[in-house]
Parts: C-alpha cells; structure tokens; sequence
C-alpha cells in the first residue's frame, strides 16, 4: 500500500514538511498510492467475498454434474422418443404444477431432455425443469433452473451469493461496488507497479515474492508479484462483472447500444411490429406461462424446421410464445466455444419462419460482449476456463488479505498497540501541474458517471475527507498556533 | 446425437460402397492396390444425386382446372450420401413447390413449402404420400383427371434432374392404400428431425408400381 520512501512507516503525527515551493514530482505515483490504498481498504471487504464466491461458482459446473448426474445422465441409447413423447411424460409428472415454457432436448446420448414449466411461486428467471431420458421418456427427476445458463440449485446459490449475497435486489449494491472499485484498484496497482519496477534495483521482486523477506517487506513483496499476474484476469472480470449490474451495467448497455454494439435478438411480434430490444432478458421477471397453445407434436417440427434454417448444434432450447401473437423461438444455447447462438423464429400457426438472428452476423462488440460473458461464467472454454477462473479468484482474495496484511504490518507498534498506520498523505494533487490535475477531474468524472457507484462513492470519500482534513487543521491551529497552518492539509 | 446416427450410418455405408469399389477397380484393372476404404460421397466419384434417385409408386390426384393438387410417390437414394430435391417442375403447373406437413400449436395439420427442398437420407426412403410430404402442383391451368399421366422433373442440389411419370388418380379411391404407410412414418420419427419427416424404411405395399426414370 506504500512504500518506505513515500510515507514513513512508524508513523510519526507529523510527517515532516513537504516542499510545497515548487511543483513535486511523482505526485501521479503518489495519487495511485492513495487511490489504491484507500479504495483497497475500504472495497476491499467486498472484492474479498465477490474473489471468494466466483472461485467457488468456478467450481460449479463441475459440482452440479456430481451432485445432480442422476438428472442429467441418463444410460447412452441409440433410439430417441420424439420430443412430443418426452414431452407428455413430463407433463403428466407435473400435473397442474405448471404451464410447459420451454424444452431443451438431450444435446448427446447419455443425456436428458429438459421440459420446463414455468410454475407459481418461483423466483424471477426459475422454471420447473423435469429431465427426461429420451430414449425411455423415463422421468430421470426435477429440480428448478435458474436463467439461459439452466444453473440448477447449487450452482445458482452460489451464483446468487457471487451475485447479490443472497439477499436479493438490494444485496447487487455489493457487487456493482466490488466490480465497479476493482478495476481501478488494479489499474491504480499497475502505476505504482510501473513507477517502482523503474526505480527498483531488485526487479525480480517484483515478479515472483522474494522469500527471504520478512514481515511488511515480505507481504510487500508477494501482493506486488501476485498482483502483476492477475492483473489482467482482474481487469477482465471488473470490465465483464460491470455489465450485470444495476446502474454501472446499465450505463455500459446504453454505450454499447449507442455505438451498435447491441445484441440482436429475433423478432417474435406476428403482428410485424419491431422487437423489443431486450438484451439481458433472462434476468428480469419470473418466467412466463405461455398464453399460447404449446402442441407438444409441435416442438418436433419446431426443431426440424430450425434446423433447416441456422440451428445446427444439440445445444438447443424450444420456445412457445410467452404471449399471444408472439412467435415461437427456437435458439442454439451453446456457449462453448465455438460460440452457437443462432436463433429462429417460427409462427405456430402458419408453421412459418419470420425471423432469424445469426451469431456470424453480429457486431464486432456485441460478440466481444457475448464472450466476455461466457467467459466470466467460465463457460466458454469448459474446464480449463474454470480453472483459470478459480485461480484469478484465489489471488484476488489473496491480494486482498495480503493489503490488509501490509497495512497492519506497519502499524505504529510503539505508540499504541491498537493504531492503525497511517495513510498516504493527502494534497498530493497540490503538487500536480495544471493539466494533471484538469486530467484527474476529468478522468474521476469520467468514471464516475459511468459507473455510479465509483462517483457516489468517490464523492463521499472526498467530502468527508476534507471534513477531516478542515477539522484537523483548526485542531492543529489551535493547539500550535499559526505555524501549523502550512501543514498540506 | 441425431446427426450422430447418420454419420455412422454414412460411415458404414461408405465403408460397404468402398469395398464394392475397390473390388471392381481390382477386378478392372488387377491392381492390389488397397485404396478402397477412402471413397467418401457419390459425387467425388463423378456420380450426380440423379444417378442414384429413383421414385416408385408415383401418382397425382386428380383435380380441376385451377384447383391446386399434389403428387405422391416413394423417393429412393441408393447412394452413400444424402440427396437433396431442391426444385420441381412440370408442364401440369406453371407453380410447384415441394410440401412437408407439420403439425402446429393448435394441433391442426399445417402445409408448408420445406426450407431447402427435401432430403432422402443416404441409402434411405422419402415417402411422398397424403397429410405428409408431397409435391405441391398449383393454378393448374388444365384438369388432370384419373388415367393421365403427369411429367415431373426433379432438381438436385447438384444440378442434376431426374424425369419420371405418375399417374393420375382419384384420391378417396387411393385411400387406404396409405393407411400402411402411416404406421412406418412414426417409426421414422424416431431418427428425429434431422432426417425431417423422411420415412427410414417405409415401402407402400400393393400399388402399381409406375417407376420412371
């Protein structure tokens, strides 16, 4: 969080006086010292529980094929019931217990079909998913699924917990606060990466922990090191985790969308009006009972029909219209790479295709968004993706606990046992040109409207800091008289 | 998985056509050479889709001038590769289309013109028949009734045609002579919709046969 030459360790009260006379030089590197240090600190909690939630969400996939394989797996057949029989066996398992909302069938043999219903009293984006063996329309078991990605209840606990803490709505504010912060936080870590490495005659330090070192020099040495590796993968996953959030995601929606970046979505209206633009659509409300008619024989020639069309993968998912006058979609769900997401839409009367939307038409940034979200989701590279994940996430939390470390390591042990060290000094900015500091202000304001959350809460920082920055200085005025005042305050 | 079962399907198939092959390029020329098992489709050997098409039991309903009607028949690809119908045409109507029939969200039958014509799975059956795949003859400008004989031209994907004759008849005379069928279309359900609605093995039974080529 600092170094032995910017702000003394054992901290006295008062620092000596900075040479206020001219221009300072490293007032950048001093900035980034305060900004990552007082982010860390304060977000640092929140980086912390996000780091561990996603590590374990990396875990997920993996899990749920153990803990739900009864479900998932049925024995490898080389007959397949049509879908409209599968479909009929899951309709009479449930009963009245839901209304038939999608299908997805068994992608490969040793597969099951899943037929979901949407059913009262489920949370937003869950469905009833009943999984068929398709081969003996045997009823392998039923559990509810949770959005696109059909997580089933552990993987969307952790999900939820990675996401909101499982508090709902209001806990997403943790979230957008740890995706929003940890990109800068990082990027401020790289400047004083940067600054230092050029200055260091020990550079290995800087890439691999020097094990010798003891004590703050040694935690100094490892969160540096660390840092630098998984600094991208940090990077990569604040600018992803950004876009599910709340207001910080919805910015980066309205920017996409202004450069075309938009992700093309089929047009259901049979009435010819234009889609509803509704790009993170299976996050919002519950799912949907379709008002339609859902013909289970219809679901068959569904299929045939796309995939005539642009459906050529088994990772496929069977829409009814959620509403009347609204078209069937059948879509490609295949987030592994390569990317499969076609989707057609059929109107269910007249058995006629009035739309399709294709993955190779896409814009550049709308496939780049696509991506980084599969990524993130550890999705796109199956395993190996997971595993990266998992490792991005463990040192995340470990560079967390090791600021912490860092910060506690040079606490002021002499004066007072329960001390905290002192922070980077305040004012730096004083020392900076013109255009540094106009380049600040625009950058912080920058920043902070796109991701409120960096605003809102680089506004409270900076109001209450100089509240206590005021309140000091007349403590110090009056204790010392007028010889304090030059103290940067 | 569906495309799985045709592929193995193709591969065996390939296999047997290339055993086949190399025995007569042995027995054409003495050579021992083994290069039989790398043939892979009809058409890397020179051979077009017609080449390997042919059509049984083909038949036209009779109707009216400017009615509309279909024609039916039992579609065969001897090959090791499926075949792809893109296109028909006939004197009978200046407009054809080639049909499937769906069953939709209501459950009521529903015609429909079948994107990219119609598949005949390698060395498999395609079933033309009433409420399921046919060809579609439109705006007849002149009646075809029971006993005419209708010319029909067949395109490939590979632009080769195939000429054949039906006979015109009265459907509701016709009837039950599909019932059969029926049962066989369910069974090619099971391959899936890969194969769309192409029937795996179904042969009509007693129906005279006015196979052309």
């Amino acid at each position: 969080m600092t170094t032995t030459v910017t702000a003394p360790a054992a901290g006295s009260p008062a620092p000596p006086r900075a040479p206020r006379a001219k221009p300072q030089r490293g007032w950048f590197a001093q900035l980034m010292l305060r900004l990552h240090f007082y982010a860390g600190v304060l977000v640092g909690p929140f980086i912390l529980v996000a780091a561990v939630s996603g590590g374990l969400y990396a875990l997920a996939p993996t899990a749920e094929q153990i803990v739900y394989s009864h479900e998932l797996r049925a024995p490898a057949s080389d007959t397949q019931l049509p879908l409209a029989e599968q479909i009929r066996a899951a309709q009479s398992h449930i009963g009245d217990g839901g209304a038939l909302s999608a299908v997805r069938p068994a992608p490969e043999p040793g597969q099951t079909t899943r037929v979901m219903f949407a059913t009262p009293g489920l949370g937003p984006s869950e469905s009833t998913a009943v999984f068929v063996d398709p081969a003996t329309a045997e009823i392998r078991g039923e559990l509810v699924a949770y959005g696109s990605s059909g997580a089933l209840p552990l993987r969307t606990w952790v999900s939820s917990l990675h996401r909101n803490l499982n508090l709902g709505e209001p806990g997403r504010v943790y979230s957008e606060l740890a995706a929003s912060w940890l990109g800068i936080i990082a990027l401020a870590g790289l400047g004083l990466w940067v600054v230092r490495v050029r200055k260091s005659r020990t550079k290995k330090d800087f890439v691999r922990p020097n094990r010798r070192y003891r004590g703050y020099r040694k935690s100094l040495s490892w969160h540096t090191s660390l840092g630098i590796w998984v600094l991208l993968g940090a990077l990569f996953l604040s600018a992803t985790g950004i876009t599910w959030s709340q207001y910080g995601g919805g910015n980066v929606g309205t920017v996409r969308h202004a450069l075309g970046g938009a992700t093309p979505a089929v047009n259901t209206n049979l009435d010819g009006a234009p889609a509803g633009g509704d790009e993170h659509a299976h996050h919002h409300g519950p799912v949907a009972a379709p008002t339609g008619e859902a013909n289970p024989d219809t679901f068959d020639a569904m299929l045939a029909i796309a995939q005539r069309i642009n459906v050529n993968t088994g990772q496929v998912e069977i829409s009814p219209p959620a509403a009347p006058g609204q078209a069937w979609v059948v879509k490609e769900i295949q987030a592994k790479y390569p990317t499969e997401v076609d989707a057609v839409a059929i109107n269910g009367s007249t058995m006629e295709v009035v739309d399709r939307v294709d993955f190779a038409g896409f814009s550049p940034l709308a496939k780049l968004s696509r991506w980084g979200i599969d990524l993130h989701m550890g999705v796109m590279f199956g395993l190996v993706n997971q595993i990266v994940l998992f490792f991005i996430a463990a040192g995340i939390a470990t560079l967390v606990v090791l600021g912490y470390l860092m910060w506690w390591r040079r606490r002021p042990t002499r004066s007072s046992p329960l001390e905290f060290a002192s922070p980077p000094r305040r004012g730096v900015i004083r020392g900076a040109p013109w255009w540094g500091v106009g380049l600040v202000l625009l950058a912080a304001a920058g920043v902070g409207v796109l991701l409120p959350f960096v605003g809102w809460t680089l506004v409270g920082f900076v109001v209450v800091d100089t509240l206590v920055g005021v309140v000091r200085q007349r403590r110090a005025l009056a204790h010392a008289g007028p010889g304090a005042e030059r103290k940067p305050g | 998985m569906l495309e799985r079962h045709t592929m193995l399907k193709n591969y065996t198939r390939a296999t047997r056509f290339g055993v086949v092959l190399a025995a007569a390029l042995i027995a054409l020329t003495g050579c021992s050479g083994g290069a039989g098992g790398d043939t892979k489709s009809a058409q890397q050997t020179g051979a077009q889709a017609a080449d390997s098409v042919t059509i049984e039991e083909a038949w036209v309903k009779s109707a009216g001038p400017g009615d509309m009607t279909a024609g039916f028949g039992v579609l065969e690809n001897s090959s090791d590769t499926d075949v792809n119908v893109v296109s028909v045409s006939s004197a009978a109507s200046p407009m054809m289309e080639l049909h499937e029939t769906v069953a939709n969200e209501s459950g009521q039958m529903v015609m429909r013109e079948v994107e990219g014509g119609f598949v005949i799975p390698a060395g498999g059956k395609l079933v033309l028949e009433p409420a399921g795949n046919h060809i579609m003859l439109m705006d007849l400008p002149e009646a075809v009734t029971a006993g005419d004989d209708v010319t029909f031209t067949l395109t490939f994907a590979d632009g080769s045609t195939l000429d054949f004759t039906a006979i015109v008849k009265d459907y509701a005379g016709a009837n039950e002579n599909y019932e059969g069928g029926h049962g066989e279309m369910s069974h090619g359900a099971e391959h899936g919709a890969e194969q769309g609605a192409a029937s795996g093995e179904a042969a009509d039974s007693a129906h005279d046969a006015h196979s052309g080529h």
